[in-house]
């Protein structure tokens, strides 16, 4: 089966959903938008059957003829290894949260379009992953960043803006407004990455004159370039990758993102496209290899991402900006990793983040819906006893990524601290302290949304229908499970996916005695234990709405206020000063216009709107003209 | 056989008549009917002007406006009914609603 088949399914389900609504009634588009992304899941499984060790290489056509001198640049798919798994994260998770969807947005007014740029998103992360140039890459880029644009501002009107009730239909123009904001602000803060990235293609362009990742990573080892122009390339790339993931500094908009509905939180800013920055990096593994610096730097804002996140991450009151603030730390963690060259293991964590995180997502929307749009933690609690299963499935997600043992975040975090400790002690001491961080914020989200007494408004939340329950149970069962796929050799395993991987990326092993090993996991998992026996403790305390660091960590750490203090409030100073300067000449040519325009009006007045009168001008006009032309035959005879 | 100057006074006479008309007239349907006789006297002239030269060319001209006059029968008395309908009245100097 061709690799274009990929991303052309959910384009011809997006193609349909958008111009011909009207032909869907009812659900009919939810299955459609799921129908399409599962035949693309179904390509991805048969391709990643049949694959070998030899990269398939499928051209489509020429895209820029003689882009260099006798260099064509070719749009085509390219699928080893990594890109391979990418697909099947892409389509599998983003099928399971397509079929959640279907029961998740049924009641809402705009249920077919959600499932057009659904679909529209899959067929361009398709792309993006799939590329065999950085250009058809960067197309795909643009378009999953419209997609979520489009998506964080999917109720840019509120939710309500059909009511009947005045204060409602109120509330629903603000939270209208603020969903705009957001989806701009994501816009616009992706755009400084966009331009890295861009300024990246143009400098590897100059160094090698070629964009096309095979022929790249064929002529980059050879190739007489001076180190700083590499260098200069990641730092480039890292800009945009930085941009995409939401790390340090663009990483604000991740949190107000989640003005989305929840299931765009889950596929877009949790399991897919926020993951496209360590895929580039891992993807230009070529040339990371040969930047140190760069690396150093991708592996610092990892790590110091990390931090911020889970920092954020401890005092937040919406059920979902803690599951997004804890986004943006794993995310520093995959960072971590590709920055320390260990790209299985930042890769290895995508995956199981990419489980367990949309897991988190997605029991949180169904604790949402339950709750009819109820999103603060505070007014929760106790949900354990209305919604057993959803509880079951969270529970399996927190497990995972506090990283306790049998569950894929234990393996997956281990092997990103493992590689840290080798390469920088100093990080190694950043990300256990991350974990014990993490361990204590999911902690304090599971006890605050499950345990204790009910807090809510609703009489009796119902659990969630079937829908959403299959979802969640395949979810559960990969975010337990999947950390058996990478068992590290000390734990009697077979470093499964590192070899896949090492099939497609250099595998930079890490020699640690298996006695260091033992100390390193044993603090890793005591680290996960005590944060959610710390969450525990604070929990029996009843001090747990309250968590550590108060207003900072509420507040991000201020970084939001401090762009609008740098950025934002010079910004509009200056808008405000060529306002004034804009209404100064506005109002010359204004001026300018309406003395010009007086003499116009003397004549208008001819314009008197009645008959007569224009039939007296009539007679006088032909009158004129006769007699001009009596004259001159007069005068012409004379 | 009159002279031709006889023929071109009526119709100078005709046309003066129908030419106050239109200037004096407030009704839609009198206007209307002045604008035709001014249509027939210019008709009258250039049949006396063919008679005279002994060419049918004019009368040919005089077949063309007998056509487009009937044309324009038709389509004006449409638009004045609606205009009646939509206001009650045919006063030309109240439908001055393209007044600049």
């Amino acid at each position: 089966m061709p690799l274009y088949l990929l991303p052309l399914f959910p384009l011809i389900g997006f193609a349909l959903l958008i111009l011909f609504p009207r032909l869907f009634p009812g659900r009919a588009a939810g299955w459609l938008g799921s129908a399409t992304v599962l035949a693309s899941f179904v390509v991805a499984g048969a391709r990643y059957l049949g694959q070998t060790d030899t990269p398939a290489h499928e051209v489509l056509w020429t895209w820029l003829p003689n882009m260099a001198l006798n260099a064509n640049l070719s749009a085509g798919f390219y699928l080893d290894q990594l890109s391979a798994l990418m697909a099947l994260i892409i389509t599998g998770v983003g099928f399971l949260i397509h079929v959640y969807s279907v029961s998740y947005m049924g009641h809402d007014p705009k249920f077919t379009r959600f499932f057009a740029f659904m679909n529209f998103f899959v067929a361009m992360m398709l792309i993006l992953v799939l590329a065999d140039s950085y250009p058809l890459m960067f197309v795909g880029w643009e378009g999953v960043g419209t997609a979520s644009y489009l998506l964080i501002g999917f109720w840019f009107s509120g939710r309500n803006s059909e009511a009947s009730d005045k204060d409602l239909r109120g509330a629903s123009d603000r939270e209208g407004v603020a969903n705009s904001n957001a989806a701009r602000k994501a816009f616009i803060m992706n755009r400084i990455g966009d331009l890295g990235f861009m300024l990246g293609m143009f400098l590897l362009f100059k160094l090698y004159g070629t964009l096309s990742i095979p022929e790249l990573a064929a002529r980059v080892p050879g190739a007489q370039v001076a180190t700083a122009g590499i260098e200069l390339a990641c730092l480039f790339l890292l800009v945009g990758a930085i941009g995409k993931s939401g790390q340090l500094p663009l990483t604000t908009w991740l949190p107000d993102a989640m003005a989305g509905p929840t299931p765009v939180s889950a596929l877009i800013h949790a399991a897919t496209m926020v993951t496209a920055g360590v895929y580039l990096i891992t993807r230009s593994h070529f040339l990371y290899d040969l930047a140190p610096v760069a690396s150093t730097w991708v592996a610092w804002v990892g790590g110091l991402t990390a931090l911020y996140g889970a920092l954020s991450a401890l005092n937040q009151h919406d059920i979902k900006k803690i599951l997004a603030y804890s986004t943006v730390s794993q995310l520093g963690y995959m960072f971590m990793a590709v920055g320390l060259h260990a790209y299985s293991a930042g890769v290895f964590h995508l995956l199981t983040h990419a489980f367990f995180k949309a897991l988190l997502f997605l029991s949180a929307g169904a604790v949402i819906h339950a709750l009819h749009e109820e999103q603060d933690v505070r007014a929760m609690g106790g949900m354990r006893k209305f919604m057993p299963f959803t509880h079951i499935a969270a529970l399996m997600g927190v497990l995972a990524i506090s990283g306790i043992p049998i569950w894929s975040g234990f393996f997956s975090k281990d092997a990103i601290l493992a590689a840290a400790y080798t390469s920088s002690p100093l990080l190694y001491v950043v990300g256990l302290g991350v974990a014990l961080l993490t361990a204590f914020y999911m902690g304090r989200w599971y006890f605050l949304v499950w345990r204790g007494e009910y807090r809510g408004h609703v009489p009796h939340p119902h659990e969630a229908d079937g829908l959403i329950k299959v979802p969640l149970g395949i979810l559960a069962a990969l975010a337990t499970l999947g950390g058996f796929l990478n068992v590290p050799a000390f734990l009697g395993g077979g470093h499964a996916f590192d070899a896949y991987l090492g099939r497609a990326i250099p595998v930079h092993l890490h020699e640690i005695p298996a006695a260091t090993e033992w100390l390193l996991t044993l603090l890793a998992v005591a680290a996960g234990v005590g944060g959610l026996l710390w969450a525990l403790a604070e929990h029996r305390r009843r001090s747990l709405a309250d968590g550590p660091l108060g207003q900072i960590s509420s507040n991000a750490l201020y970084l939001d206020r401090v762009y609008d203090g740098l950025i934002g409030a010079p910004s509009r100073a200056i808008a405000e000063g060529l306002d004034v300067v804009d209404r100064g000449v506005d109002g010359t040519l204004a001026g300018i216009a309406r003395t010009s325009a007086a003499p116009g009006g003397l004549f208008s007045l001819w314009q008197s709107g009645f008959v007569r009168a224009y039939a007296v001008s009539m007679l006088l006009g032909t009158a004129l003209i006769l007699g001009y032309w009596a004259i001159k035959t007069i005068g012409g005879g004379a | 056989m009159a002279p031709t100057a006889y023929y071109i006074a009526l119709s100078g006479l005709l046309f003066a008549i129908g030419m106050i008309g239109v200037l004096t007239r407030r009704t839609a349907i009198m206007v209307f009917l002045s604008v035709e006789l001014m249509l027939n006297a210019a008709n009258l002239a250039l049949v006396a002007f063919a008679r005279a030269w002994g060419d049918l060319t004019a009368q040919t001209a005089v077949f063309i406006v007998m056509t487009l006059a009937a044309a324009e029968v038709a389509i004006g008395l449409a638009i004045i009914v609606s205009i009646f309908r939509k206001r009650e009245t045919t006063n030309v100097d109240d439908l001055a609603g393209l007044k600049g």
